[in-house]
């Protein structure tokens, strides 16, 4: 603390060394304000108590020395950040910390001393400074963070009973095998597969890939990813943290039977100007985020990708062009904590110029206005959200579809703690209006709805408690009861789910998690304003899901778990998972599936606090299709067998990071034709492996500091089988693929 | 998986339970009350199948026997045959198949063979050009490789007739037609012998008429010297022969192309270069001239011609009736396959019904504008009604007892129609069927594959009273066809009548195989 420097009085002043310091460290400017303490050679200091007078001069003692001061800032290098804590030694004796505005002002006794400044998480530094000297400037000191440790702040939050994954900080930026997109580090988890590389298209749990739904801030995200192989469509750095439920999701997510992905925004800064700059190899943005006057802040990102302009140097026919933007808004306004988000996205695929009718078109914008007040000791938090979808797409290269769709979702709930329980309930509501166009289309017009003008209207309400029933018993239960009403179609579903964690010891547990869900048909994959529909042909999707998970920590910097889970659906699938002519308006073209899952996940995981971090991940599942006429079969998605090994290694300011991946292969039925009999040959794609390889570097300077990254996925260049193919003989199918490399480049420099 | 949910099985009898049987054909019921079905299963090279014989009691519940019929054999049977009713092969009469097997070296003969599906005897009828099988199927003429000209009749007494070289053939009622080499035109009856009943002919065509066959014979005018140039060829004569009364009569054209009308009255000689048609009067070799027309329709059972001119800018039909003046109507005739056309005509493309009573018009006959439309023939200016949705496009149509037209139609995919039913009287349609193919058309009922995902779909009995439908095998159904009916004319979608059908679901199944059902 400052003011303790009068403890140095009693040390044993040691004459600065050889002074050494770090390579690194820096200081600016030299206090000059030591002059306020001055004691003058040989007297005590002021306010020091006198010797009392004695007829027997007593020995001598040594004189008091005289004390000066040094102040100044402990600062991050690179960010500026201030460092709160650090903690200043002079000589050898401890001088006193920094404060919460990483200031510092410690008194010592004159002459040249040692400073030594310590952090956690920081390299320490040293130099040399004379309380008494010269006034000077006060003092910055900027401290390097250490490289052997990322360094994060602690951030107390209650612990969710539901069995999930959370990423935080370079886990959602830096992992291996993700080109540094926070959703793509899904499909190293437990209970995701990726239908086929590098598409990010994950089908979880058994699930289709449209059963899984993504929030931001609790608004559905109706696209995650820019086309082709473009990155997801929020910016990295505009997360905070990315939850991921693989199933048994806490009642305030629904209308999704299988997984959730829920990403926190990061909260716009108070302190001082924070800004980002990126460049890819496909694409460049920004993240600027300061504060408002009195109170809040603005975070304003953006992406832009010139793939297009890359592409079309290669090829004059492709018009390929995607961008993005985010924007959040902090402030307080009298007893209400407002956030405004507003996020959107826009892709644009021509593949032949000249030909427009196959022109891919994706757009999408939310924005969403929050508001959070403190009510009867608990929190009240509403929010509204509009939405705005578009679609362009050709179906079947004959009958261009555009869909467009406005949607308004409210949202309300209130949380309170009490001392045995917290406790929540809340309503959330989504009405969108579907405006399809399709040109030329002479079908009936009771085929799919996919192709009308519709409204749908999704309402739903929960309510939800924790009850700490014991020191070691965590039940809770949660109740979500869910109306569907698209057209003239309706559905309501009582959606019952159960969480619980039972600690075995300090360090072991047991979580158990089940219920129901239920969500509206739905495409393969999520596609803005292709959602909405079905209700009266295929039905409501549903799903009862069940989980049995054992936790450990009991292994030294190792978390540990092992879940067991078994998921019945009822599923809107493809009904021909290969069909020469795809036609999303045909009334067959979902088809309503009882489907099983049932599997065992591992997770082994090393926190990014150490030095060594990551975890590795298996998935070992059976997937079911119950199909016509009382057959069964794996899904078309199955992957029986799922291995991720994820690390990073802090080296220095370097860290090298891998991710090596395996899944053995999915169904694939070959339609073949031998002699003039037509037959079915159901046969499995080839396994598929992949190493990733990732090296980050961080170059600090004073006020900012530089990441540079280089990525190559798949290595090995391992060939992805993504079909089969007819020869006309069955023992000789040929197989479709190709083998790619996915090199990736970029600077990131931030302050 | 036991604790999963499983939808019900297909319904009818399990047959067989595999994923490689094919059924081809029902075999012609001999009257000993055993069904009898033709399958292939893959034989040693991907290119040649075996033919087995599956046998069953339908009233008994015993199972069925196998039979190895003939194995390794290369037979072309067309990609997906007897997967949509359609046949695989000839029958002859006796339910025997016709078997015949292209020669590896690309010569344009084959091998036929002739199997018993009952007595599994088998007969090699040798190398082939081709072959002719008479309508009742009872006769076979088999005409030899071009290098030996020679032709055998296999008739249905047995007999074993070797007929020479000869030129032209055709079965037709109780005779079999055929020109030798000598240039004679002789019949030949069951049991009978050969007939001369012209000269001097180098080949004819049969007409089809109202009554009695007519042929038109070709005469050379003079023998070519073998140096002269085609053009310089003179034509040959034509006269017409009432295959009846014998009696020959000279063919007012012969110098020009021409054209019958079904009742043998009328020759139709169309000039598109003066862009016009001359109606001559077969028997008077009076001539009527009609211009700006080149195409032309019989309306059946009428002495009406439409005609048109493809060419033209607009679309205007001129309908011809004797002694009558020409009627002018707006339309464009669009012939349409239909499936209950006479045995000679099948599938045969018209703009009319087969009754005549209606008239099927597109001014837009392909792309995204195509609208079939229909309208009463008696009333040619009348109202026209679509028959299938605008942009589709149909593939063939059943008239229905009721007077109804039950038509299928497709938009991006062949395999795929959806199927209407329509009232041409009032316009009235609805759908009965989706996204499949219709199997067989019935008096009360249909039989289709819905919602056909690459060759697979719901096989659905539905009603066409009420549309109300019956699914008999879901989603995998990868073929069936209907038992012919014992009677030619009755009813192949009648309440009970069986139908094979081939399930064979995406992943192998314990209900893959061959099934048999009674239409419900």
């Amino acid at each position: 603390m400052i003011g303790q420097g009068v403890l140095l009085a009693l040390v044993v002043l040691a004459q600065v060394g050889d002074g050494a310091t770090s390579p690194d460290a820096a200081v600016t400017g030299q206090d000059a304000g030591a002059g306020d303490a001055a004691v003058p050679d040989g007297g005590a200091p002021d306010g020091a108590a006198t010797a009392p007078a004695a007829s027997v001069a007593p020995p001598a003692l040594p004189a008091a020395p005289s004390l000066g001061h040094v102040a100044g800032r402990v600062l991050s290098k690179g960010s500026r950040a201030p460092i709160v804590g650090a903690t200043l030694a002079i000589g050898e004796g401890p001088a006193g910390d920094s404060d919460t505005a990483g200031r510092f002002d410690v008194q010592a006794p004159c002459g040249r001393r040692h400073l030594l400044v310590q952090a956690p998480g920081f390299e320490p530094l040293a130099t040399d400074v004379d309380p008494c000297g010269a006034p000077a400037a006060a003092l910055t000191l900027r401290l390097v963070p250490d490289g052997a440790a990322a360094s994060f702040q602690t951030v107390v939050r209650a612990r969710s009973v539901h069995p999930g994954v959370t990423l935080t900080d370079e886990e959602l930026t830096q992992t291996a095998g993700t080109l540094g997109d926070p959703f793509r580090a899904l499909e190293s988890l437990p209970g995701v597969a990726t239908i086929a590389w590098p598409a990010p298209i994950y089908a979880v749990r058994g699930s289709n890939p449209g059963n899984t739904g993504f929030f931001l801030d609790g608004i559905r995200v109706p696209a995650l990813f820019h086309l082709a192989l473009g990155p997801s469509v929020i910016h990295p750095y505009f997360f905070e943290d990315l939850a991921f439920y693989p199933g048994s999701a806490p009642a305030r997510f629904g209308r999704y039977v299988a997984g959730i992905v829920a990403a926190d925004t990061r909260g716009a800064a108070t302190d001082r100007v924070h800004a980002s700059v990126d460049v890819r190899l496909f694409d460049a943005g920004a993240l600027v985020s300061a504060p408002l006057p009195d109170d809040g802040g603005v975070t304003v990102a953006a992406r832009y990708s010139y793939t297009g302009e890359l592409v079309s140097l290669l090829d004059q026919n492709i018009q390929l062009a995607y961008w993005d933007y985010q924007l959040r808004v902090d402030r307080r306004v009298g007893p209400f904590q407002l956030t405004l988000l507003a996020f959107g996205s826009h892709d644009r695929l021509v593949p032949e110029r000249d030909d427009t009718a196959d022109e891919l078109v994706l757009d999408f914008h939310r924005v969403s206005l929050r508001a959070s007040v403190p009510v009867l000791s608990g929190r009240l938090q509403g929010s509204i959200a509009l939405g705005s979808d578009h679609t362009q797409a050709p179906i079947q290269d004959v009958y261009p579809i555009e869909a467009d769709a406005l949607s308004v979702a409210p949202r309300l709930s209130f949380a309170r703690a009490f001392t045995a329980a917290d406790v929540s309930a809340g309503f959330d509501g989504e009405i969108i209006r579907y405006a399809p166009l399709i040109q030329g289309d002479p079908r009936p017009q009771d085929s799919s709805d996919l192709g009308q003008r519709r409204v749908a209207t999704l309402l739903a309400g929960y309510a939800s408690t924790t009850l700490r029933l014991h020191r070691r018993v965590e039940v809770t239960p949660e109740l979500r009861l869910d109306s569907y009403r698209v057209g003239g179609a309706a559905a309501h579903d009582w959606g019952p789910r159960l969480a619980a964690r039972v600690a075995l010891a300090d360090d072991t547990s047991i979580r158990v998690a089940g219920g129901r869900f239920t969500q509206l048909p739905s495409l393969p994959l999520q596609v803005p304003g292709g959602d909405g529909f079905g209700l009266r042909t295929p039905g409501l999707q549903s799903a009862w899901q069940a989980s049995l998970a054992i936790e450990t920590r009991h292994f030294a910097a190792v978390d540990a778990s092992v879940t067991g889970y078994v998921q019945q659906y009822v599923l809107t699938d493809l009904r021909d998972p290969a069909p020469t002519k795809p036609d999303p308006l045909a009334d067959d073209f979902l088809i309503a599936r009882d489907a099983l899952s049932y599997g065992l996940e591992l997770m082994l995981r090393r926190p990014q606090t150490e030095r060594l971090y990551g975890w590795l991940s298996y998935t070992l599942s059976n997937n079911l299709r119950s199909y016509g006429g009382g057959a069964y079969g794996p899904s078309d998605w199955d992957q029986r067998h799922i291995l991720n090994l994820v690390a990073g290694y802090r080296w220095g300011r370097t860290t090298l990071g891998g991710r090596a991946h395996y899944n053995s292969g999915r169904p694939y039925v070959l339609y073949g034709d031998a002699g003039g009999a037509t037959a079915l040959y159901p046969r499995r794609l080839p396994a598929f492996y992949q190493l990733d390889l990732r090296v980050d570097h961080r170059v600090y300077y004073d006020a900012f500091q530089l990441d540079v990254y280089a990525e190559v996925q798949n290595v090995t260049r391992t060939r992805q089988v993504y079909g089969l193919s007819w020869t006309g003989d069955p023992d000789h199918i040929g197989q479709k693929s190709f083998s790619l490399v996915l090199p990736s480049i970029g600077l990131r420099a931030e302050f | 998986m036991s604790c999963a949910p499983r939808s019900n099985p297909p319904a009818g009898r399990q047959l067989l339970a595999d994923r490689v049987s094919s059924p081809r054909a029902f075999v012609r019921p001999n009257g000993d009350g055993i069904t009898r079905l033709v399958l292939t299963r893959p034989g040693k090279s991907a290119f040649t199948q075996d033919f087995y014989v599956l046998a069953f009691d339908p009233a008994s519940s015993a199972p069925p026997t196998q039979q190895l019929l003939v194995a390794g054999l290369a037979t072309p049977l067309g990609s997906g045959c007897g997967q949509r009713g359609g046949g695989c092969f000839e029958t002859d009469a006796r339910g025997r198949l016709l078997l015949s097997m292209p020669p590896l070296s690309g010569e344009l003969v084959a091998d036929l063979l002739r199997a018993d599906p009952v007595t599994g005897e088998l007969f090699d009828l040798g190398p082939t050009y081709y072959h002719e099988l008479s309508p009742d199927g009872q006769r076979l003429l088999v005409h030899g490789p071009p290098s030996e000209d020679l032709a055998t009749l296999y008739d249905e007494d047995e007999r074993v007739i070797p007929l020479g070289s000869i030129q032209t053939s055709t079965f037709i009622g109780a005779f079999l037609y055929y020109v030798d080499d000598q240039q004679r035109l002789s019949r030949l009856a069951v049991g009978g012998t050969p007939e001369v009943i012209a000269t001097g002919v180098d080949s004819f065509v049969s007409v089809t008429t109202a009554g009695a066959p007519l042929f038109q014979l070709y005469r050379p005018a003079t023998a070519p010297p073998n140096d002269m140039q085609p053009s310089q060829i003179t034509p040959d004569t034509v006269s017409f022969l009432d295959t009846v009364t014998l009696q020959e009569t000279p063919s007012p054209v012969s110098d020009r192309g021409f054209d019958v009308s079904p009742d043998g009255a009328w020759l139709l000689v169309p000039d598109y270069v003066a862009d016009d048609i001359t109606f001559i009067d077969r028997a008077t070799g009076a001539q009527q001239v009609i211009p700006s027309v080149t195409t032309y329709q019989w309306r059946p059972g009428h002495d009406e011609a439409w005609l048109s001119d493809p060419q033209a800018p607009t679309d205007t039909i001129a309908i011809r009736k004797p002694g009558a003046a020409l009627q002018q109507i707006t339309g464009r005739l669009y012939p349409v396959p239909c499936a209950t056309a006479q045995p000679d005509l099948d599938q045969q493309m018209a703009a009319f019904t087969p009754d005549g009573a209606y008239w099927f018009s597109n001014t837009m006959p392909y792309g995204r504008d195509s609208l079939w439309q229909v309208g009463s023939a008696d009333d040619p200016a009348g109202p026209l009604f679509p028959v299938t949705p605008r942009g589709s496009q149909p593939t063939v149509y059943w008239p229905l007892a009721d007077g109804r037209l039950l038509a299928p139609a497709w938009t991006s995919n062949p395999d795929r129609s959806d199927v209407y039913v329509v009232d041409p009287r009032t316009g009235d349609r609805v759908v009965m069927g989706e996204e499949g193919s219709v199997i067989a058309v019935g008096g009360t009922r249909f039989l289709m594959i819905q919602r056909v995902n690459e060759y697979e779909g719901d096989l659905t009995s539905i009603a066409l009273a009420t549309g109300q439908s019956t699914m008999l095998a879901p989603e995998f159904t990868l073929g069936a066809f209907v038992q012919p009916p014992a009677t030619d004319g009755g009813d192949p979608v009648a309440p009970g009548a069986q139908v094979v059908f081939q399930y064979q679901a995406r992943y192998p199944s314990p209900y893959d195989g061959i099934w048999v059902a009674a239409v419900p």
